[in-house]
């Protein structure tokens, strides 16, 4: 007498191995993510520092911002990509 | 002769933690000097605690309300899978109500404000769970994707409640299926996510230390102190 299988709305089985590939990706994937943004930023004062004679301190800052705007642009379409993939098995 | 001691030297290295079982790491990034935040300084070949707890920080400039959204869906996403691997093993039979402990906590499921809250087997109570946040997540108003809309004035309330009642589903797999875990061997892996997910509530302070307590003892061996 097997138990009537289990109807769910929204979870679903997943294959032990799928969810350890997926936690291997994503640690490494929010290692990375995290770094580059640090790079970025870095990358940015740094081609800045370059321009010493034809950037005023406002101008600096205006590029800063519009970095710190795309970085906030790039977590929301990354945060879209991760929902609509919410469903899709490995 | 040193053969040996290099392997056995090598052997109590990689028995430092290594989080998803990755060896590698970013190999991309140079010491920086000043410019350089705490992420730099560990160049070790594993994932180490110091770099999770420092890639949850705020970044410098960024909306507090974008990172949290952005780690919801991390998160829900971590656990649904999470979730979804032990769900054969957490039947009504083994888990007739969802709980972390079996005398300690028990979690009452509410259908709709105002209705009697009341106990649940655990898988339905996860799924009532992952529904309510899946609503939510695919909610413009709520979690809003198209670039420059604003997040609601609700929202902050709603992701305290989201990120508090995902740690229930943590406290239910350490407490009731840490040996299914064990026998999948994905041990590292449910502690790199359990990791990530708390170094980030411990960062923002999102729950307290009351609903905390289930998992207290896990929390004090896999956050501690490790400076960035
Ligand atoms: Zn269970």
């Amino acid at each position: 007498n097997k138990p009537r299988k289990r109807v769910f709305k929204t979870i679903r089985e997943v294959p032990p191995r799928a969810f350890k590939f997926y936690m291997e990706q994503r640690i490494d994937n929010l290692m990375k993510a995290a770094n580059e943004r640090i790079e970025r930023k870095r990358g940015l004062e740094a081609e800045m520092c370059g321009q010493i004679n034809s950037m005023t301190e406002r101008d600096r800052d205006v590029m800063r911002q519009m970095l710190r705007k795309k970085e906030t642009q790039h977590l929301r379409l990354t945060r879209r990509k991760m929902n609509i993939d919410q469903f899709i098995t490995v | 002769m040193n053969k040996i001691i290099e392997k056995a030297a090598s052997r109590v290295r990689s028995r430092k933690p290594s989080p998803g079982g990755s060896t590698s790491d970013s190999k991309t990034l140079k010491n920086q000097g000043s410019n350089a935040s705490c992420l730099n300084i560990s160049s070790t070949n594993t994932l180490g605690y110091g770099n999770l707890r420092c890639a949850v920080a705020l970044p410098e400039g960024e909306d507090l309300n974008e990172w949290i959204a952005y780690h919801i869906s991390d998160f829900y996403k971590q656990t649904t899978m999470l979730y979804g691997a032990i769900l054969p093993k957490c039947t009504t039979a083994n888990c007739p109500t969802m709980s972390a402990g079996k005398h300690c906590y028990g979690y009452l499921w509410q259908e709709v404000s105002g209705s009697t809250p009341k106990p649940l087997p655990a898988a339905e109570y996860v799924d009532n769970l992952m529904t309510w946040i899946n609503e939510l997540l695919e909610d413009e108003k709520m979690f809003p994707s198209a670039i420059n809309l604003p997040f609601p004035a609700q929202f902050r309330d709603n992701a305290y409640k989201i990120i508090k009642r995902l740690f229930r589903v943590y406290a239910h797999i350490y407490l009731h299926h840490l040996q299914d875990v064990r026998e999948m061997k994905m041990e590292p892996h449910l502690n790199s996510s359990f990791k990530h997910f708390i170094f980030f509530v411990q960062e923002f302070q999102l729950i307290s230390a009351e609903e905390l307590k289930p998992l207290q003892e896990v929390i004090d061996v896999l956050t501690k102190k490790v400076p960035c």
